[in-house]
């Protein structure tokens, strides 16, 4: 079908040809061309081959609606061949083929159709026991997807988002959308036009309409009116939130109104071999020739049930294609202005006959010819026939609105029995529709609709007229045939092309008892393809409606979800905001060796030096801190300033300890339990004032308990005030016997001797000059303090302490070794050694709840509990080796054939030189000297003995020193 | 003082100095400059003691004389930020004033933040930053729509932020505040966000301390 | 096999009306079940079958199977971390197992396997202990190492930037199933053992006198009963409102998304609670990729776009040639959660009306197993050991099933 003319068409540049392959084979096209459109004008009509029969698939809409026109593009999978424009050196694919579109060796799957009813496969393969997982299963599998994803390419380019605001988007620049933004942007709106196609028009630029005014001229000069083409707006969410992709570019869009005129989508007849080559609707025979100036055919039959099918005639007269016959399903007597021109030209026209059956040529490679009937008195194919030949159909017999983008936005779609139509109503306040989507199908009207709803959109903004919306009649030009199915006995009029189903699966699944329309579908998977029934839909409630005697209203119709159309997961991902968090001494931590972990959002040193030597180094890190001096860094440690006259009472009541009594200069142990009475974080109070303590918190938890803060003072309305202050402090941890030594050449404004600043103090002061706030704690058990600084000083502070400590033997330490040395000391982690469920009894902490107190949430549950002890404790346990099958943090503790519960911590210490851990055992046995049995992995049982967890000096002298 | 403050920013700023292509997209570090902030009960009431003006409702800022931004946050919660290109006093002068007041035993009164160790500060200008900002955070920020003053507290590219339009006129700028502790992340976030317009970090090598 | 090959060449297809016409509502039944999903034809299956009660009415608002038995991922796994956990899950596994045969259906049940991911040492220890807890109550768990989640995955990406994959849990047995088959085959065998399911027919309130509901309105009339029981996911506490109910269940929107099909790469699915996000490859080809029931509120119900694009990130993140894939559809489904991510099943305060409730997200994994053990109770009015557990009175008792970590992005 080459034509030897150069071809014209609105979207094309006849002067720049570029070169493309289709599995394999080179083709021309030229530039503007989509692939379908340049393997049309190459005669290449065979684009796919459906799901489940492989039969050869071409175009149907040329709007990038249907799965017929799936192809594939590198790693890109289903594209659509009918949007995606050609470029110099693509290499384009079929998709699910053997060999190639045109030459599927997977066909042979048509023949066996018959032996797959719908639904078939619930109903077999399962027989005997296990013969599904073994055989039928791994075969079904291979059949099934579509494109084929090479693993080892990772996506490339460079895909990101962006926000946007306007008074009014529009979606749609047909001839709606167009007025619609006109008369908003003419009333002051800013207004943004997003249309999917390369050229703003819809219908205009291919369908056989005349408007008065230059609509598209007027929108593109028009100063308020932006214009998007090639922009997908894929969804609606609450409050006109709309995605809109613009090549890798997803917008989210914030509009004050939104007005959708997304117009309708083109339906399909349903006759035997519906789906063949050449077969298309009536527009996209005229995209194809407007557009691309592509002659779909050589002779053509027309199906037809609206007037807009002799446009198509005419369309396809005028492009040179013979008119073998007009088929019009409805009866005499329509005689629109359209028909008249095509009676002069000697057209044949056969009133209230319908297609039958197409013909196929071999291989069903292209459609060969028609046979028609003429419809009897039933509406079903009656026995006059009449055989044809042709090479192109053309259907228009009805359309359905393009209903997603206002169904999404809370619109409910009806059905008009009478009207045959669809209606959309009720959608979000922000939303209108424009044109025929609403139901009004003359072009002048359409016109008048969006100029009124663009009109009414401003005014909603708020923006003044002097003109009212003046809303036409919708009572103009139904376009809609009631049935235009003719189901055939051999099968094969196909309802969903995309799934392969007939009108018999439909009926099937019905007379199975699968009546309802969802279940319908799920049942047969109509409308569950690529395509999200578009051209599935109204087919399948016709015929439910038919076969259970119902109306179509009755059935219902279905729903529509986003996406619209297809997105890729790229654009829906953008670039990747993950953020992380870095203590102001990272820098310092890298230049020292530093292994990462993440602590929450935070990086942290695990240790210093290389992976392989971890444990070694470790050990090391931990022998020095115990018998010279180390430093951490501990400035994830969550830092909250609680200032106000209430302040101990708001600890008082957010803790389970008592604060009120704290002396100003000395700290205390904070736990939290949530209402439940689960212990949730815990930390120390520094009372820096009578009003004010600075307060810490776990790295994880600080956040959440911050939030946790406000939320209930904002029910208890002390007089105190929170301050989030984790990152405006940096800390470090100098601990070791020598630690006094090494502070002392640092700070001359604190006294340091053990009577001026002993355990559990707070001293303000300055760390090698630094302003400090500096407390004694002793997590790992040895003579520490705790320094904290403002965090831009921090690296400083770091630096200084490190070459102070030369003389001492410093070195720092990781989170690696304080765990290991707070295991050693029996302090316990929240989060690590606490579960969802574990209360301060079970951690044998009741010492640090005070229930003398009024109140402190969780004091209500835990006075419950306390009713009924848990059945498990948390103990310490020794063993003097490590077992060959290791014992590991959550092995088991078994007892009696049960769960008793688990390890939370163990570790080989160096210090002891023994396997030391802490576990949740058996109440029972949470006397010192138990003995409990620990369930390694492999399923091997060993015995501990149940310990003190203080293992490391119990008499604690070494941190008090 | 004797140490010196560092910004979080500061190890990214390496080589002698770096200017974008453009006007577009131009970012600099403030971190090392002074910066406080004030919140709680009474604080509205005291500073309105201490400057000339507060503003008079939250999410606004004004001009001091010396070119100091006050930039209200919440009905009882302040921040205070110096003239970038000739820091005064009114960071220090503030404190000190706060501290003597609660010495003096002065209740509601608020209570000072440290602002300056708990945000890293940005300033960014040109004619793309609006357009650049669309990327990474959800707010309308075109020159019409945020006018000069006005304060938005949001989330940019998934962390907290301040954004303070500037009271100049000229190009359009906004402060940027943000968690001190993501600076490395905010760093990579906005180089990324603004190669397009060929915009970038902006110092030379005498801002750098 | 045989039936095909005759029906293919016969050309008359035997229609079998194997879900019945919805029938006049009766004025009493034995018992009336609330809700046509999976748990509600489970339980009339079982009843039916198990223990000769057919006077049974399913009350179904809309159309079998339609709410969360539709909506969910298809998951079924018994990886969990509590013993009594384990225990039931594992037999609702092992009912799956050969539910195709014992419902003369094909669900087209799938032994993938199941990976979840870590990336942090907490999470690594909470998955060693459903590891060590699975083992040792006999279900096949295991934690694999990086290289062994290459040889099971291998397309997976293990060098996720700023969050590598440290190691991570292997549940051989977990499956997929076709969740619509599941629920139809329950009520095709539960309707011919006399059954009868009443599609479009809303409760609209209930009476209750004394310690016992007495009557069921509906929009199809009134209806009593000798024992009513409630299985409708996603509205439990409404319903359970119209007897005067208050349940510990706050409904959270939980996302899903498929991808258009391709040809099959991925076999076992995968998780991972950090990314929040799961991946696992349906029957069709198409990715399905679905979000984490995360135990703080993350997202609130309007932000659906926001969860979506988190999403596609994460996905991205552990299969990185998936860019260009194209999601296909997306949908939400309420999840009713309890605060120990475990279910409520048993009777409440009243004599007459059970409860099959707070079933989050794992409540298709369980559909056997609910029906099985509920079916035995109400026929015996004694609860059975295995879900004795599960009893509402345990948020009074904090005699909890906390199940919280196995739950996270896993379903």
């Amino acid at each position: 079908m080459t034509s030897a003319t150069p071809r014209k068409g609105l979207l094309i540049d006849a002067s720049r040809k570029l070169k493309f392959t289709f599995d394999g084979r080179e083709y021309e096209g030229l530039a503007g061309d989509t692939i379908a459109s340049a393997l049309a004008a190459n005669g290449e009509w065979i684009l796919s081959r459906s799901f489940k029969y492989h039969r050869p698939r071409g175009i149907l809409t040329m709007a990038a609606q249907d799965a017929n026109t799936l192809v594939q593009i590198g790693n890109e999978v289903s594209v659509f061949a009918d949007r995606h424009p050609i470029s110099d050196g693509l290499a384009v694919r079929a998709q699910n083929v053997g060999n190639s579109a045109r030459r599927d060796s997977g066909f042979v799957m048509n023949r066996l159709s018959r032996f797959m009813p719908v639904g078939f496969y619930y109903r077999t393969f399962y027989k005997p026991k296990g013969i599904w997982e073994k055989v039928w299963e791994p075969i079904i599998r291979a059949k099934a997807g579509l494109g084929k994803l090479d693993v080892t390419k990772p996506t490339e380019g460079y895909y990101d988002k962006a926000y946007g605001w306007y008074d009014v988007v529009v979606v749609g620049a047909g001839p709606a959308g167009m007025a619609a933004a006109i008369a908003a942007a003419d009333a002051g709106a800013s207004v943004l036009l997003v249309d999917e196609n390369p050229r703003i028009g819809g219908a205009l630029n291919y369908a056989r309409l005349a408007s008065e005014r230059d609509l598209v001229n007027e929108v593109r000069g028009h100063s308020k009116i932006e214009i998007w083409t090639d922009a997908i707006c894929n969804a609606w969410y609450a409050d006109n939130w709309l995605p809109v992709i613009r090549g890798n570019r997803l917008y989210k869009l914030r509009a004050k109104q939104v007005i959708f005129a997304t117009g309708l989508i083109e339906q399909p007849s349903q006759f035997r071999n519906n789906d063949l080559p050449g077969i298309m609707q009536g527009s996209a025979a005229q995209r194809l020739i407007r557009l691309f100036g592509v002659k779909p055919g050589n002779r053509a039959v027309i199906l037809a049930a609206n007037d807009d099918a002799y446009g198509v005639a005419l369309d396809l007269f005028e492009a040179g294609v013979d008119l073998a016959a007009i088929c019009d399903l409805r009866k005499a007597g329509h005689c629109g202005p359209l028909r008249s021109e095509l009676t002069q030209r000697k057209v044949s026209i056969l009133d209230g006959w319908c297609l039958y059956e197409a013909r196929p040529e071999k291989g069903d490679l292209h459609v060969r010819g028609v046979e028609l009937a003429e419809i009897d008195a039933e509406g079903t194919a009656g026995k006059r026939r009449r055989k044809i030949d042709c090479d192109l159909v053309c259907m228009s017999v009805g359309y359905v609105p393009a209903y997603q983008l206002p169904l999404q936005a809370g619109g409910k779609l009806a059905y008009d029995d009478e009207a045959v139509q669809f209606t959309i109503d009720g959608q979000d306040k922000g939303v209108l529709l424009a044109g025929s989507v609403d139901g009004f199908f003359d072009l002048d009207d359409c016109v008048a609709h969006g100029a009124a709803q663009g009109l009414a959109a401003a005014i909603n903004c708020g923006y003044q007229s002097k003109r009212r919306p003046a809303l036409p009649a919708r009572d103009r030009g139904f376009p809609n045939h009631p049935c235009p199915i003719f189901p055939h006995p051999k099968g094969m009029d196909f309802v969903d092309f995309d799934e392969d189903l007939q009108v018999k699966d439909i009926k099937n699944a019905i007379a199975d008892g699968y009546r309802e329309l969802e279940l319908v579908k799920r049942f047969s998977t109509v409308g569950m393809g690529p395509s999200q029934g578009r051209h599935a839909a109204l087919a399948t409630a016709m015929l439910v409606s038919k076969y259970t005697n119902r109306t179509i209203s009755e059935v219902g119709v279905t729903t529509a979800r986003p996406p619209v159309t297809t997105e890729k997961i790229a654009t829906l991902a953008g670039r990747k905001f993950t953020p992380f968090r870095q203590t102001p001494m990272h820098e310092q931590h890298s230049a020292q060796g530093a292994a990462w972990l993440l602590a929450g959002n935070w990086l942290r040193p695990a240790y210093y030096g290389h992976e392989r030597d971890a444990k070694r180094l470790i050990g090391e890190e931990v022998v020095n801190a115990r018998n010279n001096v180390g430093m951490i860094d501990v400035s994830t440690l969550g830092g909250l300033d609680v200032r106000g006259p209430d302040a101990a009472e708001f600890l008082n009541r957010m803790y389970t300890f008592a604060y009120v009594k704290l002396l100003v200069g000395k700290t205390r142990y904070l736990l939290m339990t949530n209402e439940a009475g689960t212990v949730i974080d815990d930390g120390v109070a520094c009372r820096r004032g009578e009003n004010y303590f600075y307060v810490t918190a776990t790295t994880t938890g600080v956040d959440r308990i911050y939030r946790n803060m406000l939320w209930w003072n904002a029910q208890w309305s002390l007089d105190v005030d929170i301050a989030n202050v984790t990152a405006a402090y940096a800390g470090v941890n100098l601990a070791g016997p020598n630690a006094r030594k090494v502070l002392a050449q640092l700070c001359d404004d604190i006294a340091l001797s053990p009577q001026d600043f002993p355990y559990l103090a707070y001293r303000e002061g300055t760390v090698a000059s630094i302003p400090a706030r500096v407390f004694r704690v002793g997590f790992i058990g040895e003579l520490g303090y705790e320094i904290h600084v403002p965090s831009r000083f921090a690296s400083e502070l770091w630096r200084a302490i490190g070459e102070a400590g030369k003389a001492f033997g410093i070195r720092p330490f990781g989170l690696e070794a304080q765990r290991l040395m707070r295991l050693e000391k029996g302090h316990v982690i929240i989060g690590q050694d606490t579960d969802g469920m574990t209360t301060p009894e079970e951690l044998d902490m009741s010492w640090a709840v005070a229930n003398s107190k009024p109140f402190f949430v969780g004091k209500r549950s835990l006075e419950i509990r306390s009713k009924t002890l848990s059945s498990r404790k948390l103990v310490g346990f020794a063993l003097d080796r490590m077992p060959t099958a290791g014992l590991q943090e959550s092995n088991l503790v078994v007892k009696n054939g049960s769960m008793a519960g688990f390890i939370t911590s163990i570790a080989f210490s160096p210090t002891l030189g023994k396997v030391i851990g802490l576990a949740y055992a058996d109440r029972s046995d949470a006397d010192l000297g138990s003995r409990i049995v620990l369930r390694a992995s492999d399923g091997s049982e060993h015995h501990a003995q149940v310990a003190s967890p203080h293992f490391y000096d119990p008499e604690n002298l070494r941190q008090e020193m | 003082m004797g140490a010196i403050a560092r910004s979080p920013f500061a190890h990214r700023l390496t080589g002698a100095s770096q200017t974008p292509q453009n006007e577009n997209v131009v970012i600099r570090d403030l971190s090392t400059l002074p910066r406080i902030g004030f919140k709680g009960n009474g604080t509205t009431k005291w500073l309105s003691s201490k400057v000339s003006a507060v503003p008079d409702v939250p999410n606004k800022a004004i001009a001091l004389s010396d070119g100091s931004l006050i930039a209200r946050l919440g009905k009882e919660e302040y921040l205070v930020l110096p003239d970038p290109d000739a820091v005064g006093n009114v960071c220090s002068d503030l404190e000190a004033s706060w501290n003597a007041d609660d010495a003096s035993g002065e209740r509601r009164i608020g209570y000072p933040l440290p602002r300056a160790d708990s945000h890293s500060w940005l300033h960014l200008e040109g004619r793309c930053i609006a357009q650049m900002m669309a990327k990474i955070c959800g707010v309308d920020l075109r020159r019409d729509r945020l006018l000069q003053g006005e304060v938005v507290q949001t989330v940019v590219a998934r962390i907290s932020a301040v954004l303070i339009r500037e009271m100049k006129d000229g190009p359009y700028g906004l402060h940027m505040l943000t968690d001190f502790a993501s600076a490395d992340y905010l760093w990579d976030v906005l180089q990324d966000a603004s190669t397009e317009f060929g915009g970038g970090f902006s110092w030379k090598r005498e801002d750098l301390k | 096999m045989f039936a095909l090959l005759k029906y293919g060449f016969s050309r008359r297809y035997p229609e079998r009306n194997e879900i019945p016409r919805t029938p006049d509502l009766r004025s009493h039944y034995d018992v009336v079940i609330i809700g046509g999903g999976g748990h509600g034809a489970s339980l009339a299956y079982h009843l039916a079958k198990h223990h000769g009660i057919t006077n049974v009415a399913i009350l179904e608002k809309g159309y079998l199977g339609g709410g969360n038995t539709a909506r969910n991922t298809t998951v079924i796994r018994s990886n969990y971390t509590d013993q009594r956990s384990i225990r039931f899950y594992a037999k609702a596994l092992r009912l799956y197992e050969s539910l195709a045969n014992e419902l003369d259906y094909n669900m087209m049940y799938s032994r993938r396997g199941q990976l979840t991911l870590s990336h942090s040492d907490g999470v690594s220890r909470s998955l060693r202990l459903r590891a060590d807890a699975g083992d040792f109550c006999g279900e096949a768990n295991e934690i694999v190492d990086r290289q062994q989640i290459r040889s099971l995955v291998p397309s997976l990406n293990l060098d996720i930037k700023g969050m590598p994959v440290l190691c991570g849990l292997w549940h051989p047995s977990a499956a997929i199933a076709r969740h619509d088959a599941v629920v139809w085959g329950y009520a095709i065998r539960a309707c011919e053992r006399g059954v009868e399911l009443h599609q479009r027919t809303e409760v609209l309130g209930m009476e209750v006198s004394g310690d016992r509901v007495t009557r069921l309105r509906t929009n199809r009339g009134d209806v009593s009963a000798g024992t009513v029981v409630q299985c409708v996911a996603g509205y439990s506490s409404v319903v359970a409102k119209m007897v005067g109910l208050k349940l510990p269940i706050r409904s959270y929107p939980l996302q899903a998304m498929v991808t258009h099909p391709v040809k099959p790469f991925l076999n076992p699915m995968v998780s991972s609670t950090a990314l929040h996000c799961y991946v696992s490859q349906s029957a069709r080809g198409e990715l399905v990729i679905g979000g984490g029931s995360d135990p703080y509120e993350l997202y609130n119900t309007r932000s659906t776009l926001e969860l979506k694009e988190g999403l596609a990130a994460s996905a991205l993140e552990m299969f990185p040639f998936i860019g260009e894939l194209k999601i296909l559809r997306q949908w939400a489904g309420i999840t009713d959660m309890t605060p120990d991510y475990s279910p409520i099943m048993g009777q409440g305060p009243l004599s007459n009306y059970w409860l099959d409730a707070g079933w989050g997200t794992w409540g298709f994994k369980a559909t056997p197993a609910s029906g099985f053990f509920l079916a035995k109770a109400i026929s015996e009015n004694r609860i059975a050991d295995e879900i004795r557990p599960f009893q509402l009175s345990r948020f009074h008792s904090f005699d909890l099933v906390n199940e919280m970590g196995a739950t996270a992005a896993s379903h």
